[in-house]
């Protein structure tokens, strides 16, 4: 605001102060006098004063613009670090599905594989079954499709990525969650259970992100319940919409709950209670949930167990008029 | 004495697209196939008895594991040998698999050679594991049908006695030991002494 005073006053101030230097020399001009030979001893003042001008204000110009250049540089180191930094997690999440995307790869690698093999030992018999080879490359096409949808899906977890925000469905991304989950889920003997809407939850946002916050909290609570007895491995895990213009996301466990001192901690940047956690995980889940406009809370069940709930705006859907309309900032 | 046609090669694998294309292949290579969608659904309708392997996947979602099966099954006297695959194999659980008795560890995607080398060395495995039972099995019935008498002599021959010492011992003389030894050999269907021996190693007599 200051800077644009500043910016209004000196082109104002300059022309006053042009005029009061002008005016005497262009008034003196019709004496008898050669100008080369009168100018200098009468408006030397007039003169220096008018160089200086012209040099402060140059100087202030040149200021300003450099002023204006390193906030906005600033700006843009702050916006690449949140990038980097959401990328950065979004690997380390990589990291830790690591073994459930192989496994997705390498099922129709195998299938697509195994049957061009036995493509090949049917055409080289004498008589081939021509329907079979047929109904093999059907196969074959089938599972190549799988293997790039997963590619796909990994490419856009690891992609840096400018956010980008768009109106689709969230329980459309949850459920996907859940697919990458579940191998890991199975492993460790922890049961998800989900309550989904039946309508669809649209909101509008970066599914990306939104799909890093979740899959932050669902592998926070799978962490939670390590080591603990079948009857407490469970997650609660919904979407919904409790109220026209919001929505509820809800992670919730069934295990020991957060302890009093760790609450007021929970969401600070590298606190963490495990042992090989960088304690990037929920703070990454609020820079995204407030990203959206949203806000994010924990608690304590009071049946036991940990509680997490992000609201975030619901987006506006022609038809569903009461539904206010979503505004991220 | 069994053998590769008569085997059957039991698929185990919760990835449809998978298990269909590995009997496809398997198949082709002229060995019959059986496919299974997980450890349930093969001790529900698998038929013991029969020679052959399984080709068990490491990772079944909704259900027993690869290795959770196989030592179920290895408790079994009928348990058939195993070929692990899987879609992440690592060191440790290559090495807890072989330990535990699989024939082989594959890790998908599998090349041809190898997946039908390692099919092919399950089944010859279970095949002279089979023929090693079934001569056991005749060995014993044999020793079994020997009358006590017999079975006394027999020990204390292949215990490197002389008929003479014998005799003695059973307080009879050394012709019957003979003909008690005689009979022995023809229990056997055997005509070397020496035979007698390794039957007796075998039967774990001393």
């Amino acid at each position: 605001m200051k800077q644009a005073r500043v910016n209004a006053i000196t082109p104002a101030a300059s022309v006053v102060l042009w005029f009061f230097i002008l005016g005497p020399s262009i008034a003196t001009a019709d004496g008898e006098a050669p100008l080369e030979g009168r100018f200098w001893p009468v408006e030397h003042w007039q003169a220096i004063v008018l160089i200086a001008m012209v040099v402060v204000q140059g100087l202030l110009i040149v200021a300003l613009l450099l002023k204006r250049r390193l906030c906005s540089e600033g700006r843009n180191t702050m916006a690449e670090g949140r990038v980097e930094l959401l990328h950065a997690s979004r690997l380390t999440v990589v990291g830790q599905l690591s073994a459930s995307i192989a496994h997705e790869i390498n099922q129709p690698l195998g299938a697509i594989l195994s049957n061009a093999d036995a493509a090949e030992l049917m055409l080289a018999k004498a008589d081939p079954d021509l329907d079979e080879v047929r109904l093999i490359l059907a196969d074959i096409r089938k599972d190549g499709l799988r293997a790039s949808e997963v590619v796909r899906q990994v490419r856009t977890l690891v992609q840096k990525r400018k956010p980008k925000f768009i109106e689709f469905d969230l329980q459309v991304v949850a459920r996907e969650i859940l697919q990458l989950v579940a191998p890991i889920a199975e492993s460790r003997g922890v049961t998800i259970l989900t309550e989904f809407s039946s309508e669809a939850v649209h909101v509008r946002g970066d599914p990306v992100l939104l799909r890093q916050a979740m899959l932050n909290l669902l592998l926070n609570a799978m962490d939670a319940l390590m080591d603990l007895p079948e009857s407490q491995a469970k997650i609660k895990f919904s979407a919904a919409l409790p109220q026209p213009g919001r929505v509820d996301v809800v992670v919730r466990d069934y295990g020991n709950g957060l302890p009093e001192l760790q609450r007021d901690n929970l969401f600070s940047a590298f606190f963490t209670t495990k042992e090989h956690g960088l304690g990037l995980g929920l703070p990454i889940v609020r820079s995204i949930v407030e990203f959206h406009g949203g806000r994010i809370h924990a608690e304590n069940h009071s049946d036991g167990g940990a509680l997490f709930r992000f609201t975030i705006p619901a987006a506006y859907v022609a038809g569903e008029a009461n539904h206010s309309a979503g505004e991220p900032v | 004495m069994t053998t590769e046609m008569q085997a059957t090669v039991h698929v185990i694998d919760d990835d449809e697209s998978l298990r269909t294309a590995l009997a496809r292949l398997l198949g082709a290579a002229g060995l019959n196939v059986r496919t299974y969608s997980g450890a349930g659904d093969f001790l529900l309708n698998w038929q013991a008895g029969g020679a052959g392997c399984i080709l068990l996947d490491v990772d079944m979602p909704g259900g027993p594991s690869g290795p959770e099966l196989h030592n179920a099954l290895a408790q079994r006297d009928d348990a058939l040998p195993v070929v692990f695959l899987t879609g992440h194999g690592d060191i440790s659980m290559g090495v807890a698999a072989i330990k535990s008795g699989a024939v082989d560890f594959l890790t998908k995607p599998v090349e041809r050679e190898c997946l039908l080398a390692a099919v092919r060395a399950a089944i010859a495995q279970n095949c002279a594991d089979r023929e090693a039972q079934a001569k056991e099995r005749e060995l014993q019935a044999s020793y079994q049908s020997l009358s006590p008498r017999e079975k006394e002599v027999f020990v204390q021959v292949t215990a490197g006695r002389l008929n003479k010492q014998i005799a003695y011992d059973l307080g009879t003389c050394e012709r019957t030991i003979k003909a008690h030894r005689a009979k022995v050999m023809e229990k056997f269907h055997i005509h070397q002494f020496v035979d007698l021996i390794k039957i007796a190693t075998r039967l774990n007599i001393e």
